[in-house]
């Protein structure tokens, strides 16, 4: 079973919330604005055919999910960002966005889940 | 009460193995010298992952020779918990705002005085003015590259005093191999470990 968060990552940011408190709400909402205006974009580059865009806003994806420990979103960016160099398959790059997408939810839901029971 | 003591007992061995990582970080990093038959130096070669492993048999033995319950009975400027924390100016220079708050907080956290900046020609105008101790650089950045950027910080004045760790998401050997013969003294892959990234840092301020 594929990891949704990254506990240890993500109990230091718990750690570190209990001495800057809002801290933790401050990183949730803006992984919640920056993923939903990169995986818009992201649809928008395989719509156009744009790879070489594609390449970059899965490379950034992949840089704010890992920072909230959002490891399964993240982990699938990264795969992204690799296939969008190896080969210029946009079928398997909308297939893949696919997964990024519901991984988004899944990584929030569990990011919100984790604090509300904090 | 129990609690307490039980806490102070588990803070004890935390600092421990701590200590143990920083050393052998140390040792690693003196391994830098030294190539394997590929020609890769063996402080890439050895992970991070392998040095923790090497750490927890180390500590499993210490474990065995010490009494934890003696030291725990100390008083507490006398105990390992109570090392100073030095606070280091360090300078992150990363275009992701995200990222840059994380760390600016954890980091914080763990004893360095954090200053961040997102675009790397304005850290590089501001580096004499801040006066780092140590430098955390990105590589894929709009504007200038970490590789650029390590370039034009070569001829810096501070250089010679500055430390510089490279952190990117792009972790390939090649990648890893290119930042430390730009002159970075490290590389730690994105996304960060603290545990990791803080005796990284540390190790290169020794």
């Amino acid at each position: 079973m594929k990891k949704i968060l990254n506990l240890e990552h993500f109990e230091i940011l718990e750690e570190t919330d209990q001495d800057e408190p809002g801290f933790l709400a401050s990183l949730t909402q803006g992984f919640e604005k920056n993923a939903t205006e990169l995986l818009r974009q992201l649809k928008e580059s395989v719509h156009r055919k744009n790879l070489e865009h594609y390449t970059f806003l899965a490379h950034k994806l992949k840089g704010i999910s890992g920072a909230l420990g959002a490891s399964l979103l993240s982990n699938l960016a990264s795969e992204a960002e690799i296939m969008s160099k190896s080969e210029q398959n946009f079928e398997k790059l909308e297939k893949i966005l696919k997964e990024m997408d519901s991984a988004y939810t899944v990584c929030l839901d569990a990011i919100k889940k984790r604090q509300k029971n904090s | 009460m129990l609690l307490k003591k039980d806490k102070k007992i588990a803070r004890v061995k935390k600092s421990m193995k701590d200590m143990i990582l920083i050393k052998l970080q140390s040792l690693l990093d003196n391994l830098s010298d030294l190539r394997d038959d590929e020609g890769i130096p063996m402080s890439v070669r050895l992970s991070i992952v392998e040095s923790k492993r090497l750490a927890d048999s180390i500590y499993k033995d210490l474990q065995a020779d010490l009494n934890l319950e003696e030291l725990e009975q100390q008083p507490e400027q006398n105990t390992v918990t109570s090392l100073p924390e030095p606070k280091t100016k360090l300078l992150i220079v990363d275009d992701d705002e995200d990222n840059q708050k994380m760390l600016l907080f954890t980091l914080k956290k763990r004893g360095f005085e954090v200053i961040s900046e997102l675009d790397p020609v304005k850290a590089l105008k501001k580096l004499e003015e801040i006066n780092p101790k140590i430098l955390l650089l990105d590589i894929m950045m709009p504007g200038m590259t970490g590789f650029e950027f390590l370039r034009h910080l070569k001829r810096h004045p501070l250089y010679d005093k500055l430390k510089v760790l490279v952190g990117s998401a792009r972790n390939f050997e090649k990648d890893r191999i290119s930042v430390l013969e730009e002159g970075a003294h490290g590389f730690i892959a994105k996304p960060y470990n603290i545990n990791e990234l803080t005796l990284k840092l540390k190790s290169l301020l020794r």
